[in-house]
């Protein structure tokens, strides 16, 4: 009795295993992408995505139907994420109007006009570049909740489930932080 | 509705997240009020900004990496989610709790022990017992001097007669013969101090 027992218990362990294998091909691109936003560089991308498939691993058993798996695995890389920033020391950002040191001297980081063309996919990653900086200026709490709503396009109700706040929470922290890029890319966007 | 209400609402009216008689208000003023369209705008160009910014792709090998972790080292045994026992609430966690739990046998077992000898202890004491003063001759005689404690209806210490056989009380010395005092010791010792010369 025991064996087949455990038998049981082993077919339904690889079976969720195959499973769980599956998720991580179909996932790690989209919990990439918002791990690259959340840390504004791929080496620590990578080892935040890593961190969060290994404990959403780990806690599978706890993993609700109710909430896409996606969303789920959101929630796990917020709260590691705010582990990692309270181990980690604080990064220095530097300012999109500090003046770049050039061997003629100094001179201010300027963008040509964004107008389609074969410059364009380059002008767009250096584009991506300084947004990337200025989403990297936010508070974490800002950040995760525009990276959330703008970028992968959640709902308000969406996002309140994945960072455990109310809706008006979420509607103030979007609003402040869209006011914030706003400030930080005035003169790229306006 | 006024300009600070409505510029409150802005981002939730860029993404369509308000009432319906909200949305309407809103629509509304932004239509009369230049400054908050133009708010609106500039926010509506951070919102399609980062909406268009194309995806980060991970290095090709992230997935194989993430399932080498997970598999774990060969020689570890393997966590999965299924086999891992939740952690049960325990009361007395792992060696404190043995160690309260030995504390506390021991010192039961010492209490049991001394309580057992206190008993054994007392087992072996006599238990009090009739006295008898016997007054072999004049020069061992037993003085019997009275105290100031003299029970009443006691006989005076200086004449002590000859006990008849079987009942208790005193005899006399002067006659030399044997005295056998009975009785209990509490109420003779309360009536007498013996002395012997």
């Amino acid at each position: 009795m025991a064996e087949l027992s455990n038998t049981i218990s082993a077919a339904c362990e690889h079976e969720d295993r195959k499973l769980f294998d599956d998720l991580v091909s179909r996932y790690h691109r989209q919990i990439y992408n918002v791990a690259y936003r959340m840390t504004g560089n791929a080496a620590d991308a990578e080892d935040l995505t890593q961190d969060t498939f290994v404990k959403a691993f780990r806690f599978f058993s706890y993993y609700k139907r109710d909430m896409p798996f996606d969303n789920w695995l959101y929630r796990i890389m917020s709260n590691i994420h705010v582990d990692w920033l309270r181990r980690r020391p604080k990064v220095y950002f530097r300012s999109l109007d500090e003046p770049v040191q050039q061997e003629e001297g100094e001179a201010t980081l300027e963008l040509p006009d964004t107008s389609d063309g074969p410059e364009a996919l380059v002008l767009s990653r250096e584009l991506d570049a300084e947004m990337q900086a200025a989403l990297n200026t936010l508070p974490k709490d800002f950040r995760m909740t525009v990276i959330l709503s703008d970028i992968e396009g959640l709902s308000y109700e969406e996002t309140a489930e994945v960072m455990g706040c109310s809706i008006g929470t979420v509607r103030s922290r979007l609003h402040r932080g869209r006011k914030l890029l706003r400030e930080k890319l005035k003169s790229y966007l306006e | 509705m006024n300009c600070r209400k409505v510029q409150n609402l802005i981002s939730a009216y860029v993404d369509c997240e308000l009432p319906g008689v909200e949305m309407l208000a809103v629509r509304q003023h932004l239509s009369d009020c230049p400054e908050c369209n133009c708010e609106f705008e500039a926010l509506l160009r951070v919102k399609r900004a980062y909406g268009s910014l194309a995806p980060k792709t991970p290095s090709p090998v992230l997935a194989a990496r993430i399932l080498y972790v997970l598999d774990g080292p060969p020689h570890q045994p393997q966590e999965h989610a299924l086999t891992s026992p939740r952690k049960r609430f325990t009361f007395f966690p792992g060696k404190l709790g043995f160690a309260a739990a030995s504390m506390v046998i021991f010192a039961a077992l010492l209490t049991l022990r001394s309580g057992q000898l206190f008993r054994d202890s007392y087992a072996y004491l006599p238990l009090p017992q009739p006295v008898q003063l016997t007054a072999l001759a004049e020069q061992d005689s037993v003085r019997l001097f009275p105290t100031t404690n003299t029970m009443e209806g006691a006989p005076p210490a200086s004449r002590l007669t000859p006990a008849p056989s079987g009942e208790p009380n005193v005899g006399s010395s002067e006659s030399g013969q044997p005295m056998h005092l009975t009785g209990n010791a509490n109420t003779i010792f309360a009536s007498y101090s013996v002395t012997r010369w």
